[in-house]
């Protein structure tokens, strides 16, 4: 049993989660901390012969950590369990026994296999992003400047968790990355301390803030704060990219000025799947009803009655430019792009989901089948869209990479910068070297994660300057980066 | 394997064996265009591309639809009645999957007390190991406290010299509005023929028939049998764990063995020091159980009460600079004085950081002492005055979540001594 208990114990070290307590409470996990502990647990189980599927293992794990989680996999295999990973993580790419791309594109772009094998198989340009990127043939550009800046926030006395009495500068209207290894203490300073502080003075959020002494520097050059974090951009089905996007509105106002919508008196509220009227009643406008299952995960069915459309017969009647409102709500958004495009209103609208990279996602996919990085990038489009010039918002993003290709870190980069151009400042949360060397100015924490080791600052500037200091693990990752 | 796949034929897959791949035939699930692959089984395969590409459908939506399904196809006939309206993926194939286990990153809150812990089956095995060999202590005497079983006693019997004379015995006891000689009788149809009388032996059937008054709170046992002892004798010693069986059995849980005269007490009940205790189980140690759970905060370790970082919030001011909140007002600043005034007579650094207090110095300043008003002190008087509504405001501002007083955060009983 001592046995048992050890290696278990030994597991949670291996998947990089010694930082935690066996107390802590498993609802105040990150989802990647979590999924690792469930890994953790399926080792100590050894199922044999069994297929693992796992949605990026690498989220929230610095590189340090990464080749201890590629360990834990391989151990995994080495049972004798078939491991499938989605991953964009290149650590973990270059360790696998086989790669499979799908694409080369997303959405109709996509959907086909581009390349399967070993990194080792390919000479030469090829057909796969992946593989490119891989072989240093296609690359997220390292800004030719880093923006300077005068203006800062000062956070004296951050205390909460492992924090070590920290006094930290935060730079504005550049954009900031802070980072460190898992625990080290980087999503505490920010969304405990920094987020919830500012908030106060703002206005926009209630939550105690963690323990810090005071908060000081040009905070009044800010007329806002936003946290854009990975959480679902609605609570239920019934929330979707086009609500929030605002684009919904103008397309049922399209619908309801039809002739015949006229001649029924239909108003715009007809078709919305979230009010009686128009919308099946069936499912309620789900579209689909659930079934609990009590060991596993729940099974939605497709609902009888609409087939899954959502609609009442009578009102998918109702057609513009050769569509119903469901036929338009199971529209990607970039072929919502040109069938819109003569509708300059609900065009505008969506094209800023187009440019976070979203292109690919349906109008009205319900916003819990959006991973966390989309959800993200939905909020982002959101901002995008409003552009007003007199604006000083500091957006906080918490690893927006998770879920990201570097062909979509890329693009997302430009929207993060596009931000910046607008006026705003932009404060990123992450640990992918990517991002970290696309930095005006980097925080990290460390040196390593958990109560004892981690908690100070290792370094604050820009990236050169942090490569020249080589200190920390994060220097070491970055180096190979700036060559 | 050839390393380009989109131009081979799909026939390519009917040719593969299912025992080395996971082989999907022409899949349309959502954008993949019949898409078709085979996967080697036993190797760490990593699915890619850009967001939208269609991995996901190709992970999730075909590879792990397909092993959800074949699992439900295995489960009971309740669930399986759901199958038939579970679609299958659209593929013209699939072979070679087993079931599968997806490791998602949603984390499930749906038990507020799940804990990293419990999650990783840790606490299973810490609460067996404990139930095995975690020892309970009486508070009383700091001894150890056991329960002696049948073995035990049998054992305790055998390490006795050879060809020793030996008694089993119990305690009668009478129950009240019992009379003695009603319990003999009943003693006798049981078929047992001999008591102990303040330790001397007696046939039931005399004593049931004396004349001689027995005097209340006599110390009367049954004798339940006599042995003369060889561990050896394999025979002997079945008899004899049946007879400290009966002992526990008559005795409610005690059992005496004389030997030479001299009596040794056994018992089968979990005390000791008058107290009974309860047994160590898996149970016990849940804290997710009410058996183990401290009974102030419910195994939640936390409970509402007085925050200590809301009362001091900058703990590099000392207490003349304001450290204190809630003194800091011109009203209550009257806690403050006498500390400012007499401090010094106990030692109480008044100008040095509460960061920089060592541990005497803090417990002085909250629970203060016969001259100085702690902390405590102070909160006692505010909730005395709570019917204020002031003092209920002024109260609510210091409160929060606290680590509970009774069990200090480890979420098990205190009194327990592992
Ligand atoms: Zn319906
Ligand atoms: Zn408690």
């Amino acid at each position: 049993m001592i046995t048992e208990i050890r290696s278990r114990l030994g597991y949670l070290t291996e998947v990089g989660l010694g930082y935690l307590t066996l107390n802590r409470l498993t609802s105040t996990l990150s989802g990647g901390e979590y999924q690792r502990i469930k890994l953790a647990t399926s080792l100590g189980s050894a199922l044999v012969g069994s297929m693992y599927i796992m949605d990026e293992p690498s989220i929230g794990l610095h590189p340090r950590d990464t080749n201890q989680m590629i360990g834990v996999l391989k151990t995994l295999r080495d049972l004798g369990n078939t491991v499938i990973v989605v991953e964009h993580e290149e650590e973990i790419m270059r360790a696998a026994d086989q790669i499979v791309d799908i694409g080369p594109g997303a959405g109709m772009h996509g959907g086909t296999l581009v390349f399967q094998g070993s990194i080792k198989d390919v000479n030469g340009k090829s057909t796969s992003h992946t593989m490119d990127y891989l072989k240093g043939l296609e690359n997220i550009q390292v800004p030719p400047k880093r923006r300077k800046w005068k203006d800062s926030i000062t956070i004296f006395g951050a205390r909460e968790n492992n924090l070590k009495n920290l006094k930290v500068k935060i730079p504005l209207a550049v954009l900031t990355v802070v980072t460190g290894v898992s625990g080290s203490g980087k999503s505490t300073l920010v969304s405990k301390i920094l987020y919830p502080s500012l908030g106060r003075l703002m206005g926009v959020f209630a939550e105690t803030p963690g323990k810090y002494e005071r908060i000081d520097g040009d905070t009044s050059r800010l007329t806002s704060i936003e946290f854009v974090d990975q959480h679902p951009i609605g609570k239920s089905s019934r929330s979707n990219p086009i609500s929030y996007v605002k684009a919904y509105d103008a397309i049922r106002q399209l619908y309801s000025d039809q002739s015949l919508s006229k001649k029924r008196g239909y108003k715009p509220s007809v078709f919305s799947f979230n009010v009686e009227g128009g919308r099946c009643e069936t499912c309620q406008g789900e579209g689909e009803t659930k079934v609990e299952m009590q060991f596993m995960a729940d099974i939605f069915l497709k609902c009888e009655s609409c087939q899954g459309k959502r609609f009442k017969k009578e009102t998918l009647e109702i057609e513009w430019n050769g569509k119903n409102i469901a036929e338009v709500l199971d529209l990607t958004v970039e072929e919502a792009l040109e069938f819109f495009k003569d509708k300059k209103p609900v065009h505008d609208k969506i094209l800023p989901l187009y440019d976070v990279g979203l292109g690919y996602v349906k109008l009205g996919q319900s916003s819990n089948s959006l991973s966390g990085g989309e959800a993200q990038r939905v909020k982002l489009a959101s901002f995008l869209g409003k552009n007003s010039s007199s604006d000083h918002i500091l957006f906080i993003f918490d690893e927006p990479t998770t879920g990201l290709h570097f062909h979509d870190i890329s693009k997302l980069l430009k929207a993060i910068n596009a931000l910046i151009d607008q006026g705003h400042s932009v404060i990123i949360i992450e640990h992918n070297m990517e991002v970290i060397k696309c930095a005006d100015w980097i925080i990290d924490l460390g040196p390593e994660g958990g109560e004892k080791n981690g908690g100070h600052i290792v370094f604050e500037g820009t990236p050169e300057a942090l490569v020249k200091s080589s200190t920390g693990h994060t220097a070491r990752f970055l180096k190979e980066k700036l060559v | 394997m050839p390393s380009s796949h989109s131009d081979l034929k799909d026939t390519y897959y009917d040719t593969l064996d299912p025992r080395e791949y996971i082989i999907i035939k022409r899949a349309r699930v959502n954008n993949l265009k019949n898409l078709s692959v085979a996967i080697p089984r036993n190797k760490f395969v990593v699915i890619t591309g850009l967001s939208g590409s269609g991995k996901s459908s190709l992970a999730f939506d075909t590879l792990f639809a397909e092993g959800q399904r074949m699992y439900v196809e295995s489960l009971s006939s309740y669930a399986r009645q759901f199958l038939g309206r579970m679609e299958k993926p659209e593929v013209d194939y699939i072979r070679g999957v087993s079931p599968a286990i997806a490791i998602e990153q949603k984390v499930n809150t749906r038990n507020p007390r799940s804990t990293v812990g419990t999650s990783t089956e840790l606490y299973d095995y810490l609460k067996l190991l404990f139930a095995r060999i975690g020892k309970t202590r009486s508070p009383v005497s700091g001894k150890e406290v056991k329960r002696d079983t049948v073995t035990d006693v049998v054992e305790w019997i055998n390490q006795l010299p050879v060809d020793s004379k030996i008694i089993i015995a119990c305690p009668l006891t009478i129950p009240t509005g019992r009379k003695l000689k009603g319990e003999l009788e009943l003693l006798l149809s049981k078929g047992y023929t001999r008591v102990l009388v303040k330790g001397e032996p007696q046939l039931i059937e005399e004593l049931a028939g004396t004349k001689k008054k027995i005097p209340k709170n006599t110390e009367i046992e049954i004798l339940i049998d006599r042995i003369v002892t060889n561990p050896t004798d394999e025979d002997l010693n079945y008899r004899l764990a049946d007879s400290v069986q009966t002992a526990f059995f008559e005795g409610h849980g005690d059992c005496f063995v004389y030997s030479d005269k001299k009596k040794t007490p056994f018992s089968d009940r979990f005390e000791l020091d008058g107290m009974r205790f309860t047994e160590p189980s898996v149970n016990f140690f849940s804290f997710n159980n009410p058996y183990g759970a401290c009974r102030t905060c419910e195994g939640f370790g936390k409970v509402l009460g007085i925050d200590t970082d809301l009362v001091i919030p900058d703990k590099t001011l000392s207490l003349y600079e304001g450290a204190v909140a809630p003194w800091r007002s011109e009203v209550m600043g009257k806690w403050a004085q006498p500390w400012l005034k007499h401090g010094a007579k106990y030692d109480f650094p008044i100008h040095r950081p509460i960061a920089d207090l060592n541990h005497k110095e803090l417990e002085l300043l909250w629970n203060g002492n016969k001259d100085l008003d702690g902390i405590h002190d102070f909160f006692k008087y505010v909730e005395s005055k709570s019917h204020k509504i002031q003092y209920r405001v002024l109260l609510s501002r210091y409160r929060g979540r606290t680590t509970c007083p009774d069990c200090r955060a480890p979420a098990f009983v205190k009194t327990r001594d592992m």
